[in-house]
């Protein structure tokens, strides 16, 4: 492995702009002279506020020079809690579905989710510390199922339910603005994924994921896999991030591209393969 | 592994526990919101707890609630006391949420985020000192505060200047909970929030 390193390296652009995506939704924050964790403290005076600067917000909402973006997850569960329909509400949410149905849905969970980086982290730690789990305990499709359960859930109970637990919440807006929220559902997530199994809630019980992979089942960029060169040795799907199945149909020649909505293209598979098999290439 | 399926249970257990709580507690109703609420009900249904109003207020009026407010948590809010709304012209909070959940006002008498109740107990210009504060601060003086003049018993020269406070026109800013000059044995005037008022209407 150590000898040829001729692919792109993914993981480590992927770790900076996951980094990058944590960090920058402080910026404007420091630039408003305001505190993290929402310890700021007004007076009798109008002051600058984050929302002065060209970008803020957090990851369910943000502006950028007064374009309004929002989380199509949230905003599905909003329509359904409230039974109403926003029209600033859906112009926000357009440019994000465009840009990840172009893309690939979960590129979002593979790049810009603060909590695929944590569980990236804790597989880390959980090497060191050789704790053994199990690789796979629950079908990844399952989180399909949550997010529908989520959207039924707030439908019934009219409040946006995974909005009330999400674990990405605690992580980005506890550092924008001292959310609590989804506290406890973290910490749930690092207990099962330190002694459970392996990138269980990424894999398998994420709602937001499970939208994704629903919107993955389209997008331009793919895994494409030259079947030539493949010598079936499997060690892309050892190193996938999603789940091992997904490689299966193009590492048995079934397929040219890795097909499955739930690829978030991670790239672990490209950089695993050692006879460079495969490639992320335009179009399906 | 064994220990691992017990520990999957635990954290079942967690995430359980933290949706029956945020579903049982409901909405805390005695969080102050922010300037174009409707109702609570409507508040809680739209809101996606994204934060942009709390960025946008150049006051820092606004702030997270806390996790045991239900399904209330994440949720913007107002401590009046600590930092009251200024009723900005152009209300950047407003303008800031994506889902509307905050809307439909455009001047500053139009939001009614709740209404200020004063605890005549406490009050000290039912006490007969001039004190006016609360009249004095409020940003619709002579609209949502007046002062209704009433004499002292047994005292034909003396006048109470008792603020009076029209539920009507009153946005429940809690400017004048910011400035109460009484803090003992507690502050005496408070809002009673959007939530508050449908729940004592359901009672009585």
């Amino acid at each position: 492995m150590e000898e040829k390193k001729k692919s792109f390296p993914f993981t480590i652009v992927r770790h900076i702009v996951q980094v990058i995506v944590l960090a920058v939704f402080l910026v404007p924050v420091f630039f408003a002279g305001w505190s993290l964790f929402g310890g700021t403290v007004g007076g009798d005076n109008a002051m600058g506020t984050p929302a002065d600067v060209f970008f803020y917000g957090s990851l369910s909402s943000s502006s950028i020079f007064g374009i309004n973006l929002l989380d199509p997850f949230a905003f599905l569960q909003y329509v359904v809690a409230s039974k109403s329909l926003a029209l600033n509400a859906l112009l926000a949410v357009l440019p994000v579905l465009v840009f990840y149905g172009l893309i690939r849905g979960r590129a979002f969970c593979g790049w810009t989710c603060p909590v695929n980086l944590l569980l990236e982290i804790i597989d880390w730690i959980r090497l060191k510390l050789k704790i053994k789990v199990e690789e796979r305990v629950l079908p990844r499709h399952a989180k399909v199922y949550v997010a529908a359960g989520v959207l039924v859930l707030s439908l019934v109970l009219s409040f946006p339910v995974f909005e009330a637990l999400s674990p990405i919440s605690f992580i980005n807006k506890g550092l924008i603005f001292g959310s609590l929220v989804g506290g406890i559902t973290l910490l749930a997530v690092i207990l099962v994924e330190l002694f459970w199994g392996h990138r269980v809630w990424c894999r398998a019980l994420c709602p937001l994921g499970g939208f994704y992979e629903v919107v993955g089942k389209v997008g331009l960029l793919n895994v494409a896999i030259d079947n030539e060169t493949c010598i079936g040795c499997n060690k892309c799907k050892k190193a996938c991030l999603c789940d091992p199945e997904i490689l299966d149909a193009p590492v048995a020649g079934e397929d040219v591209i890795v097909r499955a909505g739930d690829c978030m293209l991670c790239g672990k598979c490209i950089e695993a393969c050692p006879v460079e098999a495969l490639s992320i290439k335009i179009g399906r | 592994m064994g220990a691992g399926k017990y520990i999957a249970g635990i954290a079942a257990v967690l995430v359980a526990a933290e949706a029956a709580g945020s579903v049982v507690a409901g909405s805390s109703s005695e969080l102050l919101r922010p300037p174009g609420i409707q109702s609570e009900a409507d508040f809680i249904a739209r809101c996606i707890k994204c934060g942009k109003c709390i960025e946008a207020c150049p006051y820092a009026a606004l702030h997270v609630a806390g996790p045991l407010n239900g399904s209330a948590a994440g949720t913007p809010c107002i401590d009046a006391r600590e930092q009251a709304c200024r009723l900005c012209a152009d209300f950047p909070c407003v303008a800031a949420c994506p889902t509307d959940a905050l809307r439909d006002v455009n001047k500053r008498s139009d939001p009614h985020m709740g209404y200020a109740r004063i605890d005549e107990e406490v009050c000290i210009a039912y006490k007969g000192y001039r004190c006016e504060v609360c009249y004095r601060v409020c940003p619709l003086i002579d609209e949502a505060i007046t002062l209704d003049f009433q004499s002292m018993e047994r005292d034909d020269i003396h006048t109470k200047f008792i603020p009076t406070i029209s539920k009507h026109d009153c946005t429940g800013c809690g400017l004048c909970v910011e400035r109460c000059a009484v803090s003992e044995p507690y502050v005496p005037i408070r809002i009673v929030t959007l939530a508050e008022q449908a729940k004592e209407q359901t009672r009585s």
